[in-house]
């Protein structure tokens, strides 16, 4: 009963299932695709410039102004980026994530190094994306703000249930906010642009710079550079998702990349130049983004409408690893590097199991740092560049090898692509190592080495479940055995069935109380139908002991010989009554479990009410 | 493996059942063990009057004299009354099966339920009891109170696990060792008060709370009254005793009569002369102990020895308790479980049981008896109240021999006692009296829905009326999901069972029936594949649909559904693969004619 009442709530929140052969339906159009892999790139645009200013900012606010050069030399790796993976979806048509390319050109522990990189980066894009998205909302709303935690879990909670229905759904659901965010930050940056020229927007009123805690050195410029670099998140994710497409799926692909990566720049750099423009500082309990579009439009209208789409993107950037965790995850179970059961696809056609431990591990996260984006960060940036690092030195290493048309060109773009993600990673991984970055250095080889003991438990499965070289065993012989403590209604079911088992099935009583033996002899000989009662003493009450050794008798028969123990168990009606009864079966099942050559067989007697 | 080394040290070699009868206590160990309990009590009783008097000022303190002497008649009621009992009930008399016989099964069960609330209790109560007697030695330790008690109650279940005899010579020094020091003090505290004449006076204290009426005298009678505890224990435990039964018992009744009333009454007396005033961190005998000796070596003496017999009379209850849940079991009113013995001949449920609820208790009330004394007494004059009047309708019913005599004994005793239960449940109803009102109500209900779930799964299997069983007719099954060892042997398996066996298969990707099949064609030892079709690459519904449309043939037909399994050699292993069969086993636990059978194939490392 409670079996169906669970199942009818899950087609409430999931939708009736579908159909193998619908699988290729479920494909985006360039326009959804883009909404869909480009919300994950394009909301770090809500954080990144923040991330910059709040480095310089231990250096003063005068510090601020470096905030400009440092944006354009993070487009400038957008670019190279962008350029890098435009080749690698050429190369990978059916789907190009770092996991695949790094083990395919480098080898398998490149593979595994990048998917463990990927699955932490996957976790960390919710959690990230969800706690920032909550922070516009309580930038807007401040009575929200000692809420965040759980606004947090409920946001990823939605989304997760939202991708348990399935991916073109989702699809649709999403696009919608990633236009109106591109079109609100664009209309705000030049409309701000244009303000700031033609003054119609004022500055804000010159405050005197604080003197900072730290000099404006080398170290904090690469501190604030790292900082900035989650721009870059979620650039991968097309590349990744080739096969979602619709027909053509590569050019298609490069096309949606393209226009990400021309959009991501432009949004990046305007809203890090009117940051700097209009002298903003970052803040506790208000976004930078917000105080931007406050200045810009003041508390209006307009200003919640910025918060709100901010909000949406953020949250459905978080979606975007909902659909790369679970694909990932199932490119590695596939290749029995994890547990298979991720690679299942549920009844709507997605990875369930992936899609709810992404979820639990999210909310873990947002629970464990308290929902606070900035503690996030420093882990969220060094998984990012050390799969975009391995993933283009895989490149590299294709086109040498393959040597196709234009091969030296290719090969030049993704070795530029390596050496600049790497030298950003090794940059991210020294600055950031105390505010968090080591956990991830530490988690990363944890997980390969787990990934590996999987593997080499499957294979060591296979091989001792494998037929080849599979000498026959000599004929299987059997013996039924029914376990009887009584003779009853269930009884008499189970002797009837022990007896289409086998020609000669036996009756085993285990003996406490002489009187009891007698009692059921008696019966026996009017119930037992013809089945012979065989009676094992037992001085100390226990029944197992007696039991188990004349299992062990048996078995001493042939070389290949079962048991088959029948057991007799009458199932109440109602849950609370089980506790009622002996839980024999339960015991005696756990005995056998792990003997050879021995099944165990409930005969359930359903009861009535 | 571990478990059981361990289990065999802490609980000692199993017993055979033939050992049973040696198991046996002799009059002195007997009143040891059976008296712990209800000696304890002198313990705390004078202080829990003491503690009502004291409401009505210091002065009003003198009156606790007479209260006891009023307790001290009923407890000699009683006991009278409960050596009649014995004569009547040589093979152990619990309140339970004297009021069931005598008066009807709805008696026996409110007493029933009284007294595995009391036994309960006794736990708790004697436990913090004894801790409070330790602590007011060792002021450092109060604080921990509670988590000693917990310690002392789980310490005490392990040695009732052992076994009863082991348990009663452990048990039987202490409580000799506490009648000793009570002696002690009582004749040195009563002959030093001669001597001197009196002691200071006490401190003055603040104006009195309340005057003293009458209901406050009746709330000190009710609060003294626990000093009846743990009486019945005797009669209930007849059969533990060395032949011949009756007379040993009744001998160790008219002793631990004697005992009980010279000292609760001196220990009260002497308070009073002493003019000791209840004090929430230390227990008056503590205070009586430290006023007569000092503070020397007989001071922790005494409380030590208090400490011990407290500690030692919830043992009472474990014997008890565990012997009452058998009764109730046997009678099909309480799970079965609790009708069997352990393989060291001790009813090893009833004990757990016991344990983890008293400890529970004292978590709650945080180790506080005089919390806890208010839900104490409504249990245990319950039970008196059924007990003695079961014993007035049985003798009017037999007429033995001086019916008429012992129908005055046990009516006075029911009166009394009757009496005092209204008298207690009156005064501490809002104390905590309602909980235990209510939960004797709530178990009863208990009591009854499982006897009656009992009756009615007797009914349906009972073969009274049960002709030739319909012929059955048998198809077996083989889930397979690929072709590997463990399935090749569960094939051999389903082979055995039956010629004409038959493997299925679930398709979720043609490609992958093909190879099977290809793969079958090799090793699948004739047994014939059925594939069936899954769009929706659910397992479950094709598999259901098909069982389903094999069992609808005519006559009954079971459906075996072979699943080999493999077990993996460590637990954590079996993360990495599919529950398969767990979710099919569930899936047809509730169907009718199915049955599920695992092949286990083991991995070795």
């Amino acid at each position: 009963m409670a079996h169906v009442r669970a199942y009818q709530l899950k087609r409430l929140f999931l939708g009736s299932p579908l159909p193998t052969a619908q699988s290729r339906h479920e494909r985006l159009g360039k326009a959804t695709a883009l909404a869909t892999f480009a919300s994950d790139a394009l909301s770090s645009v809500a954080y990144a410039t923040e991330e910059i200013l709040l480095v310089l900012v231990l250096a003063g606010s005068a510090a601020l102004s470096y905030s400009l050069p440092i944006a354009f030399v993070i487009a400038g790796l957008i670019i190279i980026v962008v350029s890098s993976y435009r080749e690698t979806i050429r190369a990978y048509p059916g789907g190009g994530g770092a996991y695949i390319v790094s083990k395919d050109n480098l080898g398998i522990y490149a593979g595994l190094v990048a998917g463990a990189a990927l699955l932490i980066d996957y976790v960390l894009t919710v959690a990230v994306s969800v706690a920032a998205g909550v922070a516009a909302i309580t930038s807007a709303i401040p009575a929200l703000f000692p809420f965040r935690i759980w606004v947090c879990v409920a946001a990823v909670a939605a989304i997760a249930i939202a991708n348990l229905r399935g991916i073109r759904e989702s699809g649709k659901i999403f696009a919608a906010p990633t236009y109106l965010f591109i079109v609100s930050v664009l209309g705000m940056i030049i409309y701000g642009a244009l303000g700031a020229i033609f003054d119609f927007i004022g500055e804000t009123p010159y405050a005197p710079h604080p003197p900072g805690l730290e000099g404006v050195g080398l170290f904090l410029f690469l501190r604030a550079f790292a900082a900035g670099c989650t721009a870059l998140t979620g650039v991968e994710a097309v590349s990744d998702g080739v096969p979602a497409l619709k027909p053509p799926e590569a050019p298609n692909a490069r096309v949606v990349l393209t226009w990400l990566g021309v959009i991501l720049v432009a949004l990046f750099l305007g809203m890090t130049y009117l940051a700097y423009d209009f002298g903003i500082a970052p803040r506790v309990g208000e976004t930078v983004a917000s105080q931007l579009a406050r200045h810009v439009f003041g508390t209006g209208l307009i200003y919640y409408e910025i918060q709100v789409v901010t909000m949406l993107i953020l949250l459905l950037a978080a979606n975007t690893a909902f659909a790369d965790f679970p694909r990932l995850a199932f490119f590695l179970a596939r290749d029995r590097f994890i547990p298979r059961q991720f690679g299942t696809q549920g009844d709507r056609l997605v990875f369930s199991n992936g899609i709810l431990i992404l979820a639990g591990l999210a909310a873990a996260l947002l629970v464990v740092f308290g929902a606070d984006t900035h503690a996030l960060i420093p882990l969220y940036a060094v998984g990012v560049f050390l799969s975009f690092t391995f993933s283009q030195a895989g490149m590299v290493r294709r086109w040498l090898r393959l040597r196709e048309a234009g091969w030296r060109w290719r090969a030049t773009l993704n070795g530029i692509g390596a050496v600049a993600t790497g030298l950003v990673m090794v940059t991210i991984a020294v600055t950031k190592f105390v505010h968090g970055a080591w956990i991830v250095l530490i988690l990363i080889p944890v997980l390969v080495l787990l990934f590996v003991a999987m593997h080499r438990h499957y294979d060591d499965v296979a091989r001792q479940l494998s037929l080849e070289d599979f000498t026959w065993p000599p004929p299987m012989t059997n013996t039924v055995l029914v376990l009887v403590g009584d003779l009853h209604r269930g009884v008499i079911t189970a002797l009837q069935y022990a007896q289409t088992l086998s020609a000669s099935p036996k009756a085993v009583f285990v003996e406490t109380d002489p009187e009891r033996t007698r009692k059921l002899e008696e019966k026996w000989s009017k119930w037992g139908m013809g089945v012979p009662l065989i009676v094992l003493s037992s001085p100390y009450r226990s029944l197992l002991g007696p039991l188990t050794e004349y299992v062990d008798t048996l078995q001493r028969l042939g070389p290949n010989h079962m048991v088959t123990l029948v057991l007799p168990e009458f199932l109440p009606a109602r849950w609370w009554q089980q506790i009622l009864h002996n839980q024999t079966a339960l015991l005696i099942k756990g005995t056998f479990l792990f003997r050879k050559n021995v099944v165990i067989t409930d005969v359930p007697h359903h009861l009535r009410h | 493996m571990r478990v059981h080394v361990l289990k065999r040290l802490l609980v000692g070699e199993p017993l055979s059942t033939a050992q049973a009868r040696h198991e046996r206590l002799t009059k002195v160990t007997g009143l040891a063990i059976f008296a712990s309990d209800n000696l304890s009590s002198v313990a705390y009783a004078s202080e829990e009057i003491l503690r009502v008097l004291i409401i009505a000022g210091p002065a009003a303190l003198g009156a606790s004299t007479p209260i006891a002497i009023a307790i001290a008649i009923v407890i000699a009621i009683v006991i009278y009354s409960y050596r009649q009992t014995i004569l009547a009930y040589p093979q152990g008399a619990s309140d339970y099966i004297v009021a069931k016989d005598n008066i009807g099964p709805a008696a026996g069960l409110t007493a029933g339920s009284a007294l595995l609330i009391d036994y309960t209790l006794t736990v708790a109560v004697s436990v913090s009891a004894g801790i409070a007697a330790l602590t007011s030695a060792f002021p450092a330790l109060f604080p921990l109170r509670a988590w000693l008690c917990v310690g002392a109650i789980a310490l005490i279940a392990v040695g009732n696990l052992r076994g009863l005899r082991e348990s009663g010579r452990l048990f039987a020094l202490p409580s000799y060792l506490f009648i000793a020091g009570l002696v002690a003090l009582l004749g040195v505290g009563f002959a030093r008060y001669a001597a001197q004449g009196g002691t200071a006076a006490p401190a003055a204290v603040g104006e009195p709370a309340a005057a003293l009426g009458a209901f406050l005298i009746l709330r000190a009678f009710a609060s003294g009254a626990v000093a009846l505890t743990g009486i019945e224990a005797v009669a209930d435990g007849v059969t533990a005793f060395k032949p011949p039964e009756v007379v040993n018992a009744r001998a160790v009744l008219a002793a631990l009569a004697v005992i009980m009333t010279a000292l609760f009454v001196g220990t009260t007396a002497l308070a009073d002369l002493y003019d000791v005033i209840p004090h929430a961190h230390e227990t008056v005998v503590s205070q009586l102990a430290r006023q007569v000796f000092g503070g020397g070596i007989i001071y922790y003496y005494i409380q030590a020895v208090s400490m011990l017999i407290l500690v030692l009379a919830a043992n009472t209850a474990f014997a008890d308790f565990p012997r009452l849940a058998f009764f109730m079991a046997r009678d099909g009113y309480l799970p079965r479980q609790f009708g069997n013995r352990g393989d060291r001949l001790v009813f090893s449920n009833g004990v757990v049981m016991l344990t983890v609820v008293a400890a529970g208790l004292i978590l709650i009330f945080d180790g506080d008896t005089h919390a806890l004394i208010p839900l104490y007494a409504v249990g245990v004059f319950t039970s008196f109240t059924l007990s003695q009047a079961s014993m007035v309708r049985r003798w009017l019913r037999l007429r033995p021999s001086r019916w008429p005599w012992r129908v005055a004994i046990s009516t006075l005793g029911a009166v009394t006692t009757g009496t005092v239960l209204l008298v207690v449940a009156a005064t501490k109803f809002l104390d905590g009296a309602w909980i235990v009102v209510a939960l004797i109500a709530i178990l009863i209900m208990i009591f009854v829905t499982i006897r009656r779930h009992y009756e009615d799964v007797a009914g349906q299997l009972s073969l009274d009326g049960y002709g030739t069983p319909e012929e059955m007719s048998h198809t077996v099954l083989v889930l397979v999901g690929d072709l590997h060892r463990g399935v090749v042997e569960a094939l051999q398996y389903a082979r055995t069972l039956s010629p004409s066996a038959k493997a299925v298969y679930v398709e979720t990707d043609p490609e992958r029936t093909r190879r099977l099949e290809e793969k079958w064609g090799r090793h699948g030892l004739g047994v014939p594949l059925v594939v069936l079709n899954s769009p929706y690459r659910s397992l479950l519904g094709p598999l259901l649909e098909y069982v389903q449309h094999l069992t609808e043939r005519p006559g009954k037909h079971v459906v075996t559904m072979v699943i080999p399994e493999f077990i993996p050699a460590r637990w954590w292993q079996h993360l990495l693969h599919n529950q398969t069969a767990l979710l099919i086993k569930g899936a047809l636990l509730f169907r009718r004619n199915v049955i599920v059978t695992d092949v286990p194939y083991h991995l070795k490392h």
